[in-house]
């Protein structure tokens, strides 16, 4: 075992602590883009430690006995068995997530175009969906519509209804940053991170957050008027949670705390407030962060190997 | 308004989302109104105008003109899709963008709480 294994453990372990404040301090559209960089790095940094350490586990015939490697970092070997069954199960379980993931996003993106293509007739950007219950989506796609890199927005007449003209031109804002700042690729890396390492899930909830409010910030800034977008947005908000037709979805115990913490009453809040300025020095850092982490996993990879292939001869030759 | 020129497809999408919202077909002119004068009269009709050629709007003989109402798609497999979308709940709020998800009690105090402060009259 190298001793820097203890790298990706430490950044994911400051990301867990720090992500819920940069959350809420930090300015939302590029908060999050450097927070999906840091969380992403440090995954596949602890990803990569993981496999490094099964190479080393489980391969006999592995070089590494000789303590040392190019990179300078200490061996320790053989790995302890009870860290190696851990690893195995721990690794298992990562792939299983990761898969559930992947599966989930698959049957959500068909259903949701599912539904387009049943109350949409053409390529058009907006879809109304006939139904009471007050809700919206950003559906991203290669719809061929410029405006919104062609992806789609798909609400419900119950959401139209509820919001006034400016409300619903917030709306389609908010929904059209969702599309052109490609946010479904920040959360689906972030859920993708957290499932390969859930010390992760403060950074994904964090991002989750930060998306919203790079989009509500969008939206107020095309209607120019922050207190309209917040109004929209705490009259959708409302709508949504009456229970009209009986179909008001339950909020589990969990759910609850998270919204508590990251909720739309803080969304609201946040755009009644004035906007948060760029915090350069903690956007920088968090960058550093990530680089870094990155570069000492491809060091360390590149290191492994040249000691291996240093020992290891060449059939032929 | 702050938002300067808007694409064409944004300005579709604003007058569907406003004909989808009222209740009864509507004329350029009632478009107009309900979005606060925003476009202007010929603006509106054009797009209207379009927005039939496309299909997606009906028309009816109203005075002098047409009114206009979105055509619906059918709505009995769209709320079973919808349903079937919505089924799981907040676990699918990992995958899916929505614009706003379920309130805890503490949020909707404070959210009406915050919209009073905004409507005194």
């Amino acid at each position: 075992m190298i001793t820097n294994v203890h790298l990706p453990l430490l950044v994911s372990l400051l990301l867990a602590g720090s992500s819920p404040v940069l959350a809420t301090r930090l300015s939302p559209a590029r908060a999050g883009t450097a927070l999906v960089a840091a969380a992403a790095a440090a995954a596949a940094a602890s990803t990569t430690w993981v496999l490094l350490l099964l190479t080393v586990a489980f391969a006999p015939t592995t070089h590494l006995l000789s303590g040392r490697m190019a990179g300078g970092g200490r061996l320790v070997h053989p790995v302890p068995a009870a860290v190696a069954v851990a690893v195995v199960i721990g690794l298992a379980a990562a792939t299983l997530r990761v898969a559930n993931v992947l599966r989930r996003r698959h049957r959500i993106t068909r259903q949701l175009r599912a539904l387009c293509q049943t109350c949409g007739v053409g390529r058009e950007e907006l879809i109304v969906a006939p139904i009471a219950q007050p809700h919206a989506f950003a559906v991203p796609g290669r719809f061929g519509h410029g405006d919104s890199s062609g992806g789609r927005i798909l609400v419900t007449v119950g959401m139209l209804r509820a919001l006034d003209a400016p409300g619903r031109r917030a709306l389609l804002a908010h929904e059209r940053a969702h599309l052109t700042g490609r946010h479904h690729r920040h959360r689906a890396v972030m859920e993708i991170a957290a499932a390969l390492n859930p010390l992760l899930i403060p950074a994904r909830a964090a991002v989750t957050y930060l998306v919203e409010r790079a989009a509500d910030e969008h939206a107020a800034t095309t209607i120019g008027d922050r207190r309209v977008a917040a109004d929209a947005l705490a009259t959708a908000a409302l709508a949504a949670a009456a229970p009209a037709g009986g179909t008001h979805p339950a909020v589990s115990p969990d759910t609850a705390l998270a919204y508590s913490r990251f909720g739309l009453a803080r969304r609201v809040a946040a755009l009644h407030a004035a906007p948060l300025p760029e915090r350069h020095l903690l956007l920088v850092l968090l960058i550093a962060l990530a680089t870094h982490t990155a570069a000492q996993t491809i060091h360390t990879v590149a290191a492994f190997s040249s000691a291996e292939l240093a020992h290891i001869p060449i059939p032929g030759l | 308004m702050a938002g300067g020129r808007r694409p064409a497809g944004a300005l579709e999408s604003e007058v569907m989302a406003a004909l989808w919202a009222a209740d009864q077909p509507l004329t350029p002119g009632a478009v107009q109104e309900v979005l606060d004068g925003e476009l202007a009269y010929n603006t509106v009709q054009t797009i209207l105008v379009r927005l039939h050629d496309k299909g997606m709007v009906s028309r009816t003989p109203s005075g002098r003109g047409h009114a206009y109402t979105p055509t619906a798609g059918p709505t009995d497999r769209a709320a079973e899709q919808m349903q079937a979308l919505l089924e799981h709940g907040p676990d699918h709020d990992t995958v899916l963008q929505r614009f706003v998800t379920s309130l805890s009690d503490a949020d909707e105090s404070t959210l009406r709480r915050l919209l009073r402060r905004r409507r005194p009259q």
